[in-house]
């Protein structure tokens, strides 16, 4: 797939359904962000394939960091808008009623 | 809290919304002003032309900004481009609302609605942004739309080296209307300065450029406002941005 | 047995899994699928007289309902004079407030009655409105007089006065009100969004006529009530109606709009208070004036926080003469009602800032004169007539003192004291763990404290528990949660009904007990931007003292709950002229929440097995007034809440 390919389609379907949307375009630098599944994703010209082909990047890798507490929402994980690397769970701050999302992005 | 009956029609591109529109018909893009008032039933449209649909692109071309009017603000926020080239626009837009509302608003939505309290004109004003209109008019200032007109997307210059910003904003609580704001450019041979609801300061502007001080700028700023409470404010935050943005 | 007990320990709430993963059944979750929706059509004026015009077949009007719905009952507490103004299911030719309803309509959806209630043509005749209280009639008046109070203002050798303003506040809470009315094999099953299950079987049943075994009144999952769901909202009666009427499941979710127009409201009171000292700064006498707007109508609740402001006036100080009056003012808006605290706060601010400018104009010390008048003698009964029966007010406060440190800034202190707990609460026990209690949560934790204290009982672990509660067919009696009230009155109740379960006996258990009286000490730190008047808090010290504490996990959520609720009414809130909508009315947000410091003293009550207090209610009557103290002392001169950036602006220059 072609940079100018690429980023004539703003919005599309990935294989599993979930959707791909073009957000951001930098001409200047040939530089595109996607937005999937509440993250985003960016693109160089030169390493162009397909945004189907989304894999967590080291750069985009989750560290997933489970505080003390129960999972609240195992249906995310299952749904096909779940990005599936991902987990909600619900942290040991319950006193002030708070639930904390504790994927982080590694940096 | 529930509208009054409406017809809705979903438009794919700018062509099938202008086509959409009548006399008696609003534009919905992120509804969070619009769906309100319309719960309230102080709006009442025969129909609603949905445009949330048509896509919204954050570009740079040649070093200027292009910003569709779909756009979300939450996607205005989390732009690393527009962090880099155009902070400002990110420092205003976390004033807008809170993170929900922001999930929901467009940016071409917050300049349409035209509320004098709404943050992102403020600061789109002092970058000098240009309108870009579905008739194909591009206008700069105050946007006024003409009938079958729509807001397409928003275009923003390129800063020059060194440029530096700041948008400073007194709420009654985090997330609500700004009682004031002021949105500041410093540039090498530009001074721009917004306050909230007034338009451009010019004469605080030209002080800055003469090397007036912070203080002394952010009093000609004030005089744009009514009120001795709202011109302290201005006056306050004038300064703070000012200062913020590196002048003395 | 061998089970730990967990009385005392910060056992997590265990409704939170159920609640904060969204699973939670509130009354709206409720499906009966072929359910009409309800409509009101309301004023929109103050004050009017209207005529409708062709209403329809399904409107419901005075006319249409009169004799067959009655307007609920006023009950006061003692000693008030009570004039006999309920407040009408519906208007019948005049309306007194905007958003008072006059007429109601069904439809298959709620949309759809919204647009039938707006067809319902209404010719109004506007009348001049009465705003402001001092030129209202008088609804309510009770007065209270003991010792020589002319005496000793004669010998005095100081005379302070102090007359201060508390806005209207709005309770807003989460979920608004509502009711969901169904007939069932006879009954009629009213679901409602309440404080309480069987105060509102009574109240229907008063209203409809019907004896309260032909109704059921269940209370679903309560997104937060803070007192305006403690009163029958008008409205329920008529939902109870049309479902009997129509044979059909009736709905009525109220929206945000009406929650502001027509739940009642807060506070609304002024007051003077004068205090004679004598040379060592001890008070020989207090006189206190109190004038409550309490709007267009009494709702059975509405006379009571008036009265509890002039009971507790006296605060925390040993005051030997007393006289107070208070005036219970009819105006044009929407009536008040208990709001968190309900008369507590509105004592405490009065009393505590008058304190403040007693000290200023004596030249002592704030704390000092506080000290110098403490109550230090328990069972006290004050002037005015309830017995404080524990506290240590002097340890309360050397305790906040202690937590606030040196702290960068403008400091307040206030002291509180507050009633809770009375009246009777209902229980029942199982040997496999179920309880069943009349209290009704709204989101405080019902079910994690009444577990605890079964388990206690019953040596279970406190998973082995089920709490039951909200439902009249479920739970043989009840009060409900109110007055801070729940862990003394429901919680006794739970212990004495396994107390006779190990006994021997059935397991049920009826409480009675006179109210207990809680007591703490705040702390307020706050920052004054002299450019724009902005007011930060910064810092909240709460050290309160509410007997003992079943779960100090939950007892610090409600104090730092409360508090923030306070710090809304300090510095955001007040309806003042139009009605409010979310549009105008402030609520703080995370964003403005300071950092807090409690702490808990425990002086046992005497009067209940478990040694409780309330604490549902502290924040919201200690924290205004501290956090008035702090900004008077950083601005210089008296102010009344809320201290908005334009109003201490106005006040420095």
């Amino acid at each position: 797939m072609t940079w100018e390919e690429l980023i004539a389609e703003p919005r599309r379907r990935d294989e599993h359904g979930v959707l791909v949307v073009l957000e951001e375009v930098d001409h200047d630098t040939r530089t595109a962000v996607f937005r999937r599944a509440g993250e985003s994703f960016t693109v160089r010209a030169d390493k162009v394939t397909s945004p189907s082909d989304f894999k967590p990047a080291p750069e985009f890798a989750l560290e997933v960091k489970v505080l003390t507490g129960e999972i609240v929402d195992e249906d995310a994980e299952r749904s096909p808008a779940g990005s599936g690397r991902a987990r909600v769970v619900a942290a040991g701050v319950a006193a002030a009623g708070l639930a904390l999302l504790a994927a982080r992005r590694r940096r | 809290m529930k509208p009054a009956p409406f017809e809705y029609v979903v438009a794919g591109s700018w062509d099938e919304a202008v086509a959409a529109l009548d006399g008696d018909s609003r534009v919905l893009a992120g509804g969070q002003s619009l769906v309100p008032l319309m719960n309230q039933r102080l709006v009442r449209p025969r129909r609603l032309v949905d445009i949330s649909g048509i896509p919204g692109l954050i570009e740079r071309r040649r070093g200027a900004l292009r910003i569709g009017a779909t756009v979300r603000q939450a996607a205005l926020e989390r732009s690393t481009l527009i962090a880099g080239g155009w902070p400002l626009l990110r420092q205003a837009v976390r004033h807008v609302g809170h993170p929900a509302t922001r999930a929901r608003g467009t940016i071409g939505g917050s300049v349409v609605h035209a509320d004098p309290r709404a943050e992102l004109i403020c600061a789109l004003i002092a970058l000098d942004a240009r309108f870009t209109l579905s008739s194909g008019r591009a206008v700069h200032g105050p946007l006024q739309l003409g009938p079958g007109e729509l807001l397409t997307a928003i275009e923003v210059p390129r800063l020059q080296p060194f440029a530096k910003s700041a948008f400073v904003a007194y709420a009654r609580t985090s997330g609500s209307f700004a009682d004031a704001a002021v949105a500041v450019v410093l540039e090498p041979d530009r001074a721009a300065d917004a306050v909230l609801g007034a338009g451009r300061a010019g004469e605080a502007e030209a002080a800055v450029r003469a090397g007036a001080s912070a203080t002394d700028a952010a009093a000609l700023a004030a005089d744009l406002v009514d009120g001795d409470h709202h011109r302290a404010l201005v006056a306050e935050l004038t300064r703070r941005a000012l200062v913020e943005a590196g002048h003395a | 047995m061998g089970v730990a007990s967990t009385l005392g320990q910060p056992v997590r709430r265990r409704e939170d899994a159920r609640l904060l993963a969204g699973r939670g059944r509130f009354l709206d979750d409720i499906e009966l699928p072929d359910a009409l929706h309800m409509a009101f059509v309301r004023s929109p004026h103050p004050h009017a007289r209207f005529e409708l015009k062709r209403p329809g077949r399904l409107t419901f009007t005075a006319a249409s309902v009169a004799g067959r719905v009655a307007p609920p009952q006023i009950v006061p507490p003692p000693g008030l004079t009570v004039e006999p103004i309920p407040h009408p299911v519906l208007a019948d030719g005049i309306v007194r407030y905007v958003g008072q309803p006059l007429a109601a309509v069904v439809a298959e959806s709620r949309a759809l009655a919204e647009d039938l209630a707006e067809r319902v043509e209404v010719e109004y005749e506007p009348l001049p409105a009465v705003d402001d209280p001092r030129a209202g009639e008088t609804m309510v008046r009770w007065e209270k007089s003991e010792g020589d109070v002319a005496g000793a203002f004669a010998r005095a050798a100081h005379v302070v006065r102090s007359e201060r303003v508390i806005p209207r506040l709005v309770a807003a809470p989460m979920e608004t009100r509502g009711a969901l009315a169904a007939m069932e094999g006879g009954r009629l099953t009213v679901w409602t969004s309440s404080q309480s299950a069987h105060r509102p079987r009574a109240q229907l049943a008063q209203s409809l006529r019907m004896s309260e075994d032909e109704l059921r009144v269940i209370v679903p999952d309560v997104g937060g009530g803070f007192g305006s769901k403690g009163t029958l909202p008008v409205e329920t009666p008529l939902v109870a109606f049309a479902a009997r009427e129509l044979g059909r499941p009736v709905r009525w979710i109220e929206d945000r709009r009406e929650n502001f127009l027509a739940a009642p409201q807060g506070r609304g009171i002024s007051g003077v208070v004068e205090l004679a000292f004598d040379a060592e700064g001890r008070i020989l006498a207090l006189r206190g004036r109190v004038l409550a707007d309490l709007g267009a109508y009494l709702l059975p609740s509405t006379p009571i926080p008036p009265h509890t402001t002039a009971m507790l006036l006296a605060g925390c100080y040993d005051i030997p003469a007393v006289e107070v009056f208070v005036t219970g003012a009819r105006t044009h808006k929407v009536p008040t009602g208990p709001y968190r605290g309900a008369g507590r706060p509105e004592a405490a601010y009065l009393i505590e800032t008058a304190m403040d400018t007693a000290a200023r104009q004596l030249g002592v010390d704030p704390i000092e004169l506080r000290r110098r008048n403490f109550v230090r003698a328990f069972p006290h009964r004050t002037a005015l007539g309830w017995t404080y029966d524990s506290g240590d007010f002097e340890a309360c406060l050397d305790r906040a003192l202690e937590l606030v440190g040196e702290p960068e800034g403008h400091i307040g202190v206030a002291m509180c004291v507050e009633r809770s707990a009375g009246l009777f609460e209902h229980a029942s026990v199982t040997r496999d763990g179920e309880v069943r209690v009349g209290s009704v949560p709204a989101g405080q934790g019902h079910e994690t404290v009444f577990a605890q204290i079964a388990a206690d009982k019953l040596g279970l672990d406190v998973d082995q528990i089920t709490v039951i509660t909200g439902d009249t067919d479920e739970v043989a009696d009840g009060v409900g949660s109110f007055a801070s009230r729940s862990t003394a009155m429901g919680g006794s109740a739970v212990a004495a009904a396994a107390d006779d379960l190990l006994a021997g006996g059935p397991g049920v258990a009826r409480f009675e007990s006179e109210q207990v009286f809680t007591s703490g000490a705040y702390v307020a730190v706050v920052e004054v931007d002299p450019a724009t008047g902005a007011v930060r808090v910064v810092k909240l010290v709460a050290v309160d003292d509410a007997g003992r504490i079943i779960n100090p996990l939950l007892a610090e959520g409600q104090v730092v709950g409360g508090a923030v609720q306070g710090l809304g009414a300090s510095l955001l809130e007040a309806v003042d002229g139009a009605p409010a909508t979310l549009h105008d009315y402030s609520l703080p947000t995370a964003g403005e929440i300071p950092a807090f410091a409690t702490a808990f003293l425990e002086s046992p009550s005497p009067h209940n097995p478990l040694g409780a207090k309330g604490i549902g209610e502290s924040g919201t009557i200690g924290a205004p007034a501290a956090i008035a103290n702090a900004v008077a002392a950083a601005v210089g001169m008296r102010l009344d809440p809320p201290f908005t950036a334009e109003k201490v602006w106005r006040a420095l220059r």
